[in-house]
């Protein structure tokens, strides 16, 4: 009958339902160890270079992919002394700043866009990015065993072997102590899980030019993929059997997660009491005391009031609603803890009737740069890339809507009345999934409506109201409310 | 003086209106007994009522327990820097559709073009509008009437194909030697113009030829033939004292209706203290809103103008000691006409609507006695909007018919239905090889050629336009085209293998022809929209010697006593063009207040005659039409209006009222919309129109008040005398609302409202009002928030006539506030009486309880309803909605709200910069649209307002004053430029 809502209980982005077992946390640090022990030193200095490039330079430098926003860095080990090299990570500016000709051609080459210092990274770390720059090789085309392009049409069982591996039925040949559908729910959540959903993988799967999943299970990119993956070594059949049941997982989708229905309980176990008690009153008689009865239907009657009342109140009301995203963005990230401006996404507040929602170049002003998510590694950011891409934008779900017939206008609060975004949205900053603070009723608008004290004398728009500024003067009222300056007629709001 | 006004003839005799009689009690039986029959009928009506009851517990169970729809918020993937979502942009643009000229700003939110403004930056249009041009946005999204692919042989087919095969075809018949004609109407686009003239250095043999339906070739010929100049002169209704105009509706549908009007209404002004007005004789058979809003007007059969025309001049000779003419009729009023022009001698301005060179000539030649030529008549910078001669079409289907043409390209041109000889143009076109249509919409003439290369709408085009020598305007696109639609400048351009596109090349003729100068000019004028050069002073002297063969030619005409039929151009729907329109369909003829037809307007002595009334039909030439017996209409004249009746125009427009073009005639090298022998007869059977005339009579009380000049200057509150004795008795036992900000009111002078109808499809767009059809309209369901009411007066042959736009009036003690059960009409604290659609429960109680019964109720979800098929029912066509008005649900009551969306914008604007409301920021839209500014609106509380100081005005008044009302909206006293003795 009523809107499903979700609520945010459980913030632990990794833990999943069932928990970890305490046989696999063992296991996995036993594989860690081996894993650790068996890499030579020489893979393990590459990897370092490896992350370290991946983190500080891949933005803007490729090894043989041509120049992006830096220049191309194959063979330029060769080009130029070690040293040099070393000098101008650290320091480029100084460089060219001192006249160095080579630091200063080479500034003028790339459209005088001087590279980032890192002064942070030690000689070490240096010279193990440029030690993997040098030794870097093209990756060979691996040759797989499966069809790897295969997107539809697996066979039942191949579906079924891939259902029962995803789940944690049958396990990994090569261990791993989890199933993949322990983090990748498909039931949907009444959390917050930062890992793709099943759906979301199977979606991503079926895309065109959408996820390989043979490379980003064999060779994670991102921090936090790396660290969720890391203790799983699947082969290529199981992938190939995992692949076949998101396919045809991306048919299904989520179920819906059921919510025990506790009103309904509720309303049936104060019916069976008043049913109960009116039987005794009038035909079997075993309760002595009348009271009792009386006593027990006045309060079933009152329990069934409220309910149906509150009900009726809220029906067609969001308060709370906080659906599941394309995206899962986190305000509390992006507001709260990097003190990112509301205005800066939600630029048209000021201006227009609706706040806006960022277009996707909004985001991409800084996800340019910023490639992999702290929680939710790449595969979220990578879906704005990917609306980029095929020009499809996002499809955000709306969680504040009012009637068709009610015109609200951003500006007049925000701009206008100066009521800060939090009134009406509450602590967004400490919002991981957005929700609906307030109830957006046609109450809740009028009380805010009698209550809020208009900025007068400052503005003046407002000296056109001659006769409230004499009784201002006159000192019959101290300062003048919305609801004086027309706040509660019809026509401000309907029309 | 008490004048006794009316609203039909039907009233004046006292007579029973006809009214609509369907679905009435049939004779015989009363109420009870039917519904006893109906109860009969349906037995069980307990056991019904009980299923209806359990059915409706169900659904609303079953409506309660559904989810919250999901919405989704899609944002731009990127955002161009110009859009704001919620918030709308202006582009300046020009409207020109072949014969009517606008400067114009088209109102865009989110990417849809959603309403037309009047640009305030042109001189030539000032900010004013017409009907035709507020409708205009409509026709757009009109998804079924437009073309949405090229064809051929009435198939879609590709550009690049029909392209390959229409240049080789132009190229064959070019070297054959053979000729290409390109018909297009009135072209004023400088750009457009040398385009053609290079489309045809480049294929020898291409020829251009304008051809407009209603052409004023007449007066271009006589022009000729008197200056040297085939134009149509400036003529300056400002500078005006005394107007007389023969047959010309300059208010309404003649040459440059908007423009006229502005300056006309100069002249009609008395709110700034000025102590004249203009004198103006109207000299005309159908009664236009121009002869309505005369000083006198004299009712004549067409065939006697040129009689009238050699009198004046006669008169006028002999006061300037010329010779006279012969011929010459004896009409009573011209001798009084005569020394009042000759009094104004250089002040003074005859026009003639007429299309006979002839009379043209004559009236060269009276306004060369009055020395009105370079003072009234200018011929510095003339109007270019009218360029057709006529003989050229008649000598191109004489061609056609002869096969001697290769090749037709048809270019904003409908001759299959707008032609007087059809059937010639038809067999002509069938002997062309190459025949092209660049139309836009699905037209008549389709039918007959082989390829279709559809254009854009105009608010899909770039465009440029020069109506007046010296006065250029630019149109640019203000949403993509919605179909596989192509200019046919770009058309043109590829044919002739062309580098670049049309815009390109408008570009670069605007910079190095008219503006001379770079990019940052280009870009001003673009923003601006018009770009006017300083004119230079062009004096004409007239040859006079042509006078006298003109006069013995027009002399020599034999008086006609037959009936005659005149052709005009109504109001809505002029030219035909349009027709398709549903907003202009149901805009009701200002004058008749008919609409979704066109009739034959006959006096009520020439309807006996025939022995035919209102209801009846009447044959002429053939073409059945129904009666509307019009007061005013002169005796022995028939005038039906053109621009109906079309075949294949679209479900609008189809089957509306029939074509009368074929009854014009071509006479002595020019097209007439007249037809002085046209056969008419009684014929059989009987026709309802549909009329908003009676849906809203305020009874034998104050409604109109009227003066005369002499009496205003005497003492300005003449005839308003009650006002001051009701402000007397106001008196009240409540307290009075006090209005501490703003208190909105409007002012409307009925002297400078000309009854265009304008405001009234400027409010329709601007509110989301639906059209109701015919039907609906019958039933007298018309859901217009503002109407204008025109109320006669007088002797029923040549009434007085006068025009009210009403809307609510916003009464500050509102009968309908109080009687609604649920206060879903209440007060506003601004003094707007408003309306909370979702509290309406649809009582109808206000609507009872308006004095002035402009409330109107939803019977239908107009919006979704597909038996309303009009501009509503589709995704495509409801784009044209404005986002920031309800489209109201069924069964809630709906008003003028004073366009409260417009109020809100403009706080909130002045509220974001901080500073106060500026008089005259907020113009509601039919203000916005008012072409000669008759509608006010303001703040009452701001004593400097203009709206205030109209308060004050004595000639200002409130309707129905009398009940206590206290409307926000008043009226300033009708003055005529009349005698006191004459009214």
């Amino acid at each position: 009958m009523i809107k499903k809502y979700i609520h945010l209980q459980n913030m632990n982005p990794t833990a999943s339902k069932s928990g970890f077992r305490p046989t696999g946390i063992i296991l996995a640090a036993l594989l860690t160890i081996f894993f650790f022990i068996a890499d030579s030193g020489i893979a393990k200095a590459q990897n370092e270079g490896k992350q370290l490039f991946e983190k500080n330079c891949q933005v803007c430098h490729k090894i043989g992919g041509g120049k992006l926003v830096g220049p191309e860095l194959l063979g330029v080990t060769e080009r130029r002394e070690r040293d040099w090299i070393a000098k101008f990570i650290r320091n480029s500016k100084a460089m060219i700043d001192a006249g160095d000709p080579i630091a200063v051609k080479v500034y003028e080459e790339n459209n005088k866009v001087p590279m980032l210092t890192f002064t942070n990274l030690s000689d070490g770390e240096i010279n193990s990015i440029i030690d993997y720059i040098e030794k870097w090789e093209p990756e060979k085309e691996k040759v797989f065993t499966v069809d790897i392009n295969k997107r539809e049409g697996f066979a039942h069982s191949e579906i079924l072997r891939g259902e029962r591996m995803f789940y944690g039925l049958i396990p990994f040949e090569q261990g791993g102590s989890t199933s993949c559908a322990s983090c990748h729910n498909t039931v949907t959540s009444d959390s917050l899980n930062w890992n793709p959903s099943a759906a979301d993988l199977a979606s991503s799967f079926m895309e065109k030019d959408g996820m390989n999943i043979y490379k980003s299970m064999g060779d994670p990119t991102s921090d936090v993929m790396r660290k969720a993956h890391g203790e799983y070594k699947l082969t290529e059949q199981e992938i190939f059997y995992i692949s076949a049941f998101l396919s045809e997982f991306s048919h299904e989708g989520l179920t819906e997660h059921k919510i025990f229905p506790n009103k309904l309980m509720l309303f049936i176990l104060f019916a069976f009491l008043m049913t109960l008690a009116l039987i005794d009153l009038i035909f079997t008689k075993k309760i002595k005391y009348r009271v009792i009865h009386v006593v027990v239907i006045l309060v079933g009657l009152a329990v069934h009031m409220n309910l149906a009342v509150v009900e009726a109140q809220s029906l067609s009301r969001t308060q709370d609603y906080a659906p599941d995203q394309p995206i899962k963005f986190s305000h509390k990230i992006h507001a709260g803890d990097n003190k990112t401006d509301c205005r800066y996404c939600h630029s048209l507040v000021d201006y227009s009737k609706s706040a806006g929602i960022p277009s996707n170049n909004v985001c991409l002003n800084c996800h340019n740069v910023v490639l992999s998510g702290r929680n939710s590694g790449k595969f979220e950011i990578n879906k704005i890339h990917r609306a980029a891409k095929t020009g499809k934008p996002i499809e955000w779900i709306r969680i504040h809507n009012l009637p068709d017939h009610v015109f609200f206008s951003h500006a007049q609060h925000a701009n206008a009345g100066k009521i800060k975004c939090e009134k009406c949205h509450g602590d967004v900053a400490g919002m991981n999934i957005m929700k609906q603070f307030s109830d957006l009723s046609m109450g809740w608008c009028v009380n805010c409506h009698r209550d809020t004290k208009v900025n007068f004398n400052d503005n003046k728009y407002y000296s056109s109201y001659k006769k409230l500024h004499e009784e201002l003067q006159a000192g019959t009222i101290d300062s003048v409310t919305v609801e004086q300056i027309g706040g509660l007629d019809c026509m401000k709001c309907h029309y | 003086m008490e004048k006794k006004y009316w609203k039909s003839p039907a009233e004046v005799n006292n007579q029973a209106e006809h009214t609509y009689k369907e679905n009435l009690i049939p004779e015989g039986k009363n109420l009870l007994d039917l519904i006893d029959e109906e109860i009969a009928q349906k037995p069980s009506s307990r056991r019904n009522f009980l299923k209806f009851c359990g059915f409706s517990f169900a659904t609303a169970a079953i409506a309660s327990s559904c989810e919250n729809p999901v919405k989704k918020a899609i944002p731009y993937l990127n955002k161009p820097e110009d859009v704001t979502p919620g918030m709308a942009s202006h582009y300046a643009s020009t409207y020109f559709d072949g014969s009517e000229y606008n400067s114009i700003l088209v109102k865009v939110r989110d990417g849809r073009p959603i309403k037309i403004e009047g640009n305030a930056l042109s001189s030539v249009t000032t900010g004013g509008t017409s009907a035709r041009v507020q409708a205009s946005v409509l026709s757009l999204y009109d998804g079924l009437a437009r073309h949405k692919n090229p064809l051929k042989d009435g198939a879609d087919a590709d550009w690049v194909g029909v392209d390959a095969e229409i240049l080789a075809s132009i190229k064959e018949i070019s070297a054959a030697g053979g000729s290409v004609v390109l018909l297009t109407s009135n072209i004023i686009s400088p750009s457009t113009k040398s385009l053609i003239e290079e489309f045809k250095s480049t294929f020898p043999g291409v020829k251009h030829i304008v051809y407009d339906p209603a052409s004023v070739s007449g007066m271009l010929i006589a022009n000729r033939e008197s200056y040297g100049k085939a134009v149509v002169p400036d003529y300056r209704f400002d500078r005006a004292d005394v107007i007389a105009a023969f047959s010309a509706d300059f208010l309404g549908t003649w040459l440059a209706p908007v423009e006229y009007t502005a300056r006309y209404a100069q002249n009609r002004s008395l709110t700034n203290n000025e102590k004249k007005l203009s004198y103006h004789i109207q000299f005309e058979s159908g009664l236009t809103i121009t002869g309505s809003k005369a000083d006198k007007r004299v009712a004549v059969k067409p065939s006697e103008e040129a009689g009238l025309l050699l009198q004046l001049y006669n008169e006028l000779a002999a006061k300037s000691g010329q010779a006279a003419v012969a011929g010459g009729s004896s009409h009573a009023s011209i001798p009084e006409l005569a020394s009042k022009l000759w009094e104004a001698k250089g002040k003074s301005l005859v026009i003639s609507g007429s299309n006979d060179p002839n009379q043209q000539i004559i009236v060269n030649a009276i306004n060369n006695l009055l020395e009105n030529n370079n003072a009234t008549i200018d011929f510095s910078a003339p109007l270019l909007t009218k360029q057709a001669f006529d003989s050229e079409m008649e000598e191109l289907v004489g061609q056609m018919n002869a096969g001697s043409i290769g090749g037709l390209i048809l270019w904003n041109v409908n001759p299959v239905y707008d032609y007087y000889n059809p059937r010639a143009f038809i067999s002509g076109i069938k002997k062309v090889k190459l025949s092209v249509s660049f139309n836009s919409v699905i037209d008549e003439s389709q039918e007959f050629v082989k390829y279709v290369l559809p254009a854009h709408h105009f608010l899909e085009s770039w465009d440029d336009a020069e109506p007046r020598t010296g006065y250029f305007s630019l149109a640019q696109p203000a949403i993509r085209p919605l179909f596989n639609t192509r200019q046919p400048q770009d058309t043109l351009l590829k044919w002739m293998t062309k580098e670049g596109d049309y815009y390109t090349y408008l570009k670069n003729f605007w910079m190095t022809s008219i503006l001379k100068a770079g990019e940052a000019e280009w870009k001003t004028a673009l923003q601006n929209g018009v770009f006017e050069l300083a004119s230079s002073e062009v004096a004409v002297s007239m040859n006079t010697g042509i006078v006298s063969d003109a006069s013995s030619a027009l002399a020599a005409t034999s008086a006609n006593s037959g009936i005659e039929t005149i052709l005009y151009n109504n109001i809505p729907i002029g030219n035909g063009m349009h027709t398709n329109n549903p907003w202009l369909m149901e805009l009701p003829d200002p004058v008749s207040k008919v609409c979704w037809d066109n009739f034959a307007s006959i006096s009520s002595e020439t309807a006996a005659e025939l022995g035919v009334s209102t209801g009846n039909l009447v044959k002429i030439n053939d073409i059945e039409l129904p009666v509307f017996i019009q007061p005013g209409q002169a005796a022995k004249t028939i005038s039906v209006a053109v621009g109906y009746g079309h075949k294949r125009f679209g479900k609008v427009a189809d089957e509306v009222g029939k074509n009368v073009y074929p009854v014009t005639t071509f006479e002595n090298g020019t097209r007439r919309l007249l037809n002085l022998s046209a056969k008419v007869d009684k014929a059989d059977g009987k026709y309802q129109l549909a009329s908003t005339q009676m849906h809203s009579n305020m009874e034998g009380r104050p409604i109109v008040r009227e003066t005369v000049l002499g009496s205003y200057l005497e003492s300005p509150d003449s005839g308003n005398e009650l006002h001051e004795e009701f402000e007397k008795k106001h008196v009240t036992l409540y307290k009075e609302t006090e209005y501490k900000g703003h208190h909105w009111a409007m002012a409307i002078d009925l002297n400078k409202c000309t009854g265009c109808s304008t405001c009234v499809v400027a409010c329709q767009a601007e509110n989301n009002i639906p059209v109701v059809g015919k039907d609906e309209v019958m039933k007298t369901r018309i859901m217009h928030w503002m109407r204008i009411d025109r109320y006669y007066a007088g002797d029923e042959k040549n009434p007085e006539v006068v025009f009210q736009p009403l809307m609510c009036q916003h009464c500050d003690n509102a009968p309908c506030e109080n009687v609604c059960p649920v206060s879903a009409t209440n007060h506003s604290s601004e003094g707007l009486n408003q309306m909370a659609y979702n509290r309406c429960i649809g009582t109808k109680y206000c609507i009872n309880n308006c004095p002035y019964k402009v409330r109107r109720f939803n019977w239908f979800r107009y919006a979704t309803n597909n038996k309303f098929d009009y501009n509503m029912n589709t995704d495509l066509s409801r784009m044209v909605l404005n986002p920031d008005v309800t489209v109201r649900e069924r069964g809630v009551v709906e008003k003028c709200s004073f366009c409260i969306q417009r109020i809100q914008e403009k706080k909130l604007l002045a509220k974001t910069e901080g500073r106060p409301l500026q008089d005259g920021e907020i113009i509601p839209a039919c203000g916005q649209a008012c072409p000669s500014k008759a509608i006010v609106f303001g703040d009452l509380n701001d004593m400097e307002s203009q709206v205030s100081k109209l308060f004050k005005d004595k000639r200002n008044y409130h309707l129905l004053e009398e009940l206590h009302t206290l409307p926000s909206v008043g009226y300033l006293t009708l003055v005529r430029n009349t005698d006191k003795n004459e009214s």
